[in-house]
């Protein structure tokens, strides 16, 4: 196994070289990049646009969305973006319509050091998108009005003493990510998300309001506005590292859900060079790490290695953290998006 | 009128609601905490510093300002040649016609973007300048065109008529007797629109590109994912500006901006 | 009269601007008339109000709408009052009013969450006067809508009562009451009368930007209180069925001429009115 990555490794090294050093030798293209905002193009601008300027000499540009899709959709007849960075379900809806390139897999030498299970691959074969890095899903919890030993099961969010004290995130969040783990831990999965419903509504029930952006979860959970949310890890590190002494996070003993992330490149966009090589370089173990540095988004390179202080964050070895992390298949939860966020709506809404 | 206590009691407290949470974001701008918080503790000016020091941000900033300027520009300027035509030229369907002008207001705005994008799209601007100039000049002449025709409408005409019947031609009338007479109107067309498209998101977000991109939608991306003050220094940068702008206004030209002082119109 | 030809030239920037917006908003409404075979059908209609939840949503818009206006009005009223009766520089008043604007509703609801929020600042001001002893839920719920809503819409409704106000001859209360009517006689049969066409104009702006409000429902909001604008937004934003968005927005702008219409002509007769008394 670790021969076999050595090799992948080199023979991504070098394959990113190959193909980096023509680019360079003409000094053409350049990867124009849509990203969330804030911290996300932050990372990707000092974690891999700067070095990939710096080696190729082909500039990077990054622009801050809130979301993916609308300027995609708008621009798809003439698409101004060559990169983006999107969740799973994202690039499989717009996979779906028709707007993104696909490649093959050995194109992207450097697909070799990810476990195939987090490459999202079209009904034809092909890679849909190149899978950056991941994070995963657990509970948020306020320290000063709860312990984290409250909130050892996800079954404790429905627990009558949280009434009023919780919050939830958006139906269109909420019916892929909330639902399908709630459902897992209940005997169904992404197919049969019915048995997840009760624990649902009893979380809307609980739930005081429906958070829609990080900054604001942020603050109420800070300000212990909020007690307990499903929430994602990197947003508590963050919270953590810029000073919060009152907020922490919880794995939850039947585990969490997997959130990965992607690279997709939209239908005809420009520049073919430039994006391949920009795919490849971000997957290489240096530039995964310094975006792991930056914000806390784990690797998918599996030669990557972690350092103590990050395994210790996570609170333990990252395989034995995958081990514990359900990932759905996200084609699945993209092709039943809609009637799901209508059916929470309503589950909430009463 | 009855003005109670009451009265000025409620008075002063509007006065007080409209600028509290503002002054909590102004507050908590100057935070050395990566998140926002109030009170905020430890004081630091690093948000300021992020945000003078960043391109991307100061660059969303002049565009936001010079497409609220040029729209405010356009829109009012269409909205004033309409009105003076639908004011004093009688024709059928007056009133629908008022409607339809109103239309971009009725209409929901949450939806005006996709209508938006249709438009933009019909001229190959997705994603660029005129796209989005040419949304929100459509969107604010609702905004333009109510105080400029209710300004028209109060307007006498006999002190036109009078200006003429002096010997006075009919374009010195205009400018000298009438569009002085209709300077609130066209001030608060001004304002309204100029405000209407600087605040202006659900419908820029499907219209700009990597190339162009407004303040507000900036903001919108950034609180998405990261809750850092540098939002709240970028307000307090504007409300600043905004003082600063009013008070040189004021020393420098002595322009009162709506009011014709009632000493103005009172007969020698 | 004075135009002639003159007329349809000046006409022309808005015919123009007015055409293109018809013809998009034209196709957009037809995509919520779509049926199979290219035959118009209410299915889109019919389902909407299938849905439980999207008619209390309807009825949840329309009522907080008219809610944010009335109060809009009661405190905008005196506030413009106060604005035109001032003796004195006015600028910093209306800078004072304007202020909300030039923050970005999103970002003055970090404002509201710390003055508003059970652990926020007016709880804690009236926890500490001794007026209250559970917080007051002042967020998260419909009130808290409101309080955001009006904080927005405030200044329009201030403005447009103010402009009608700045034309009102002090002459005309002091000749009121010269004649011997009290304050409040003059107040409802000279002041009230003549800033109609100011309120009424307020009225009608405010209750439509807030029938279509977006964000402060979103973040002011509980999760039961979603309103129509939200509701299309995330149809357009997050689902992407434009189609369904345009049936909800085509509902509520059928809600909204039902109000707004009857107020024009009401506008107009005012006007009317007024122009031949004087």
């Amino acid at each position: 196994m670790t021969r076999r990555n050595l090799l992948a490794a080199t023979a991504t090294l070098a394959a990113t070289l190959a193909l980096a050093t023509p680019a360079l030798a003409q000094g053409r293209g350049e990867i124009v990049m849509g990203a969330w905002g804030g911290g996300t193009s932050a990372t990707w601008r000092t974690g891999v646009g700067e070095p990939f300027t710096a080696r190729t000499g082909m500039p990077v540009r990054i622009n801050e969305w809130p979301d993916p899709e609308p300027q995609l959709r708008a621009q798809a007849a003439n698409p101004q973006y060559n990169m983006a960075i999107a969740t799973y379900f994202n690039a499989a809806n717009l996979h779906r319509d028709g707007l993104l390139e696909t490649f093959d897999a050995k194109d992207i030498p450097a697909l070799a050091t990810v476990p195939d299970a987090y490459v999202l691959k079209a009904p034809d074969g092909k890679v849909i998108g190149i899978p950056a890095y991941f994070q995963y899903y657990g509970i948020a919890v306020n320290t000063d009005l709860a312990k984290t030993s409250d909130f050892q099961s996800w079954n404790d969010l429905a627990a009558a003493k949280w009434k009023g004290k919780l919050s939830v995130t958006r139906p269109i969040y909420a019916s892929t990510y909330d639902l399908v783990m709630f459902a897992k831990i209940a005997g169904g999965d992404e197919k049969n998300i019915a048995p997840g419903l009760p624990l649902m509504k009893a979380l809307g029930a609980n739930a005081v309001n429906v958070y829609n952006s990080m900054a604001q979860l942020n603050t109420l959970l800070t300000r212990g506005e909020v007690t307990a949310a499903p929430y994602y890890v990197t947003r508590v590190w963050g919270l953590k590292e810029q000073g919060a002494k009152n907020v922490d996070f919880v794995l939850p003993k039947e585990g969490g859900l997997m959130l990965p992330y992607l690279l997709i490149v939209p239908k005809n966009a420009k520049h073919r060079d430039a994006y391949m090589a920009f795919l490849n370089f971000q997957l290489e173990p240096q530039q995964q790490l310094k975006m792991l540095d930056l914000s806390g988004y784990l690797p998918f390179n599996s030669t990557a290695q972690l350092e103590k202080k990050d395994v210790d964050r996570i609170g333990m070895p990252l395989k034995d953290l995958l081990a514990r992390l359900y990932q759905p298949d996200w084609e699945v939860v993209a092709r039943t998006h809609k009637e799901r966020i209508d059916l929470v709506e309503q589950l909430l809404s009463r | 009128m009855p003005w109670t206590a009451a009265g000025r009691t409620l008075v002063a407290a509007v006065l007080l609601f409209l600028p509290a949470p503002i002054v909590i974001v102004v507050m908590s701008s100057f935070t050395a905490r990566g998140y926002i918080s109030f009170p905020p503790g430890e004081l630091s000016l690093r948000w300021y510093a992020e945000f003078l020091a960043s391109p991307d941000w100061l660059m969303s900033l002049v565009v936001s300002l010079v497409l609220a300027a040029l729209a405010a520009a356009f829109s009012t300027l269409i909205a004033f040649l309409g009105a003076l035509v639908f004011t004093r030229k009688r024709f059928p369907g007056a009133a629908g016609f008022e409607t339809l002008v109103l239309l971009p207001l009725i209409f929901p705005h949450a939806a005006l973007g996709v209508v938006m994008l249709g438009m933009a799209g019909m001229f190959g601007w997705t994603g660029r300048f005129p796209g989005l100039l040419l949304a929100h000049v459509i969107m604010t002449v609702p905004y333009a065109w109510r105080p400029i025709v209710s300004s028209l409408r109060k307007l006498d005409l006999s002190t036109e008529e009078a200006a003429m019947s002096l010997g006075a031609r009919p374009l010195y009338v205009f400018r000298r007797v009438t569009l002085p007479l209709l300077r609130p109107g066209l001030v608060t067309a001004l304002l309204f629109t100029f405000i209407i498209s600087f605040d202006e998101v659900t419908v820029s977000l499907f219209l700009v590109g990597p190339d162009v991109t407004t303040l507000p939608v900036r903001i919108f991306a950034h609180i998405q994912d990261s809750g850092s003050p540098v939002i709240a220094a970028i307000s307090t940068v504007l409300v600043a500006l905004t003082v600063l702008v009013v008070l040189l206004l004021d020393r420098l030209i002595g322009l009162e901006l709506f009011v014709e002082s009632e000493q103005r119109r009172r007969p020698a | 009269m004075r135009f002639g030809r003159l007329a349809w030239l000046l006409m022309l920037p808005l015919a123009a601007v007015l055409g293109l917006f018809l013809v998009s908003l034209g196709a957009l409404v037809w995509s919520s008339f779509a049926g199979a075979d290219g035959v118009p059908k209410l299915d889109l209609y019919a389902r909407f109000f299938a849905r439980r939840d999207y008619v209390d949503v309807l009825v949840r818009t329309l009522w907080v709408a008219g809610l944010t206006t009335l109060v809009s009005l009661a405190i905008g009223y005196p506030v413009a009052w106060a604005v035109a009766r001032h003796k004195g520089r006015r600028d910093w008043l209306l800078v004072l009013i304007i202020l909300p604007w030039l923050v970005s509703v999103v970002v003055r609801t970090y404002g509201w969450i710390v003055i508003l929020g059970n652990r926020g600042l007016l709880n804690a001001f009236l926890g500490w006067l001794g007026v209250v002893d559970t917080p007051l839920k002042l967020m998260f719920n419909t009130t808290g809508i409101v309080i955001g809503l009006v904080h927005v819409f405030c200044p329009f409704m201030i403005l447009a009562i103010l402009a009608v106000f700045l034309h009102l001859e002090r002459s005309l209360e002091e000749a009121s009451m010269s004649l011997g009517a009290g304050p409040w006689q003059t107040f409802r049969k000279v002041i009230w009368p003549l800033s109609l066409p100011g309120v009424i104009s307020g009225t009608m702006i405010v209750y439509l930007m807030a029938t279509g409000a977006i964000v402060t429902p979103l973040l002011l909001g509980g999760l039961r209180d979603r309103m129509l604008g939200t509701q299309i937004y995330q149809e357009m934003f997050q689902v992407f069925d434009f189609p369904r968005a345009a049936t909800m927005a085509v509902i509520l702008t059928a809600t909204a001429l039902a109000v707004v219409l009857p107020l024009g002509m009401l506008e107009r007769r005012v006007s009317r009115n007024l122009k031949g008394a004087s």
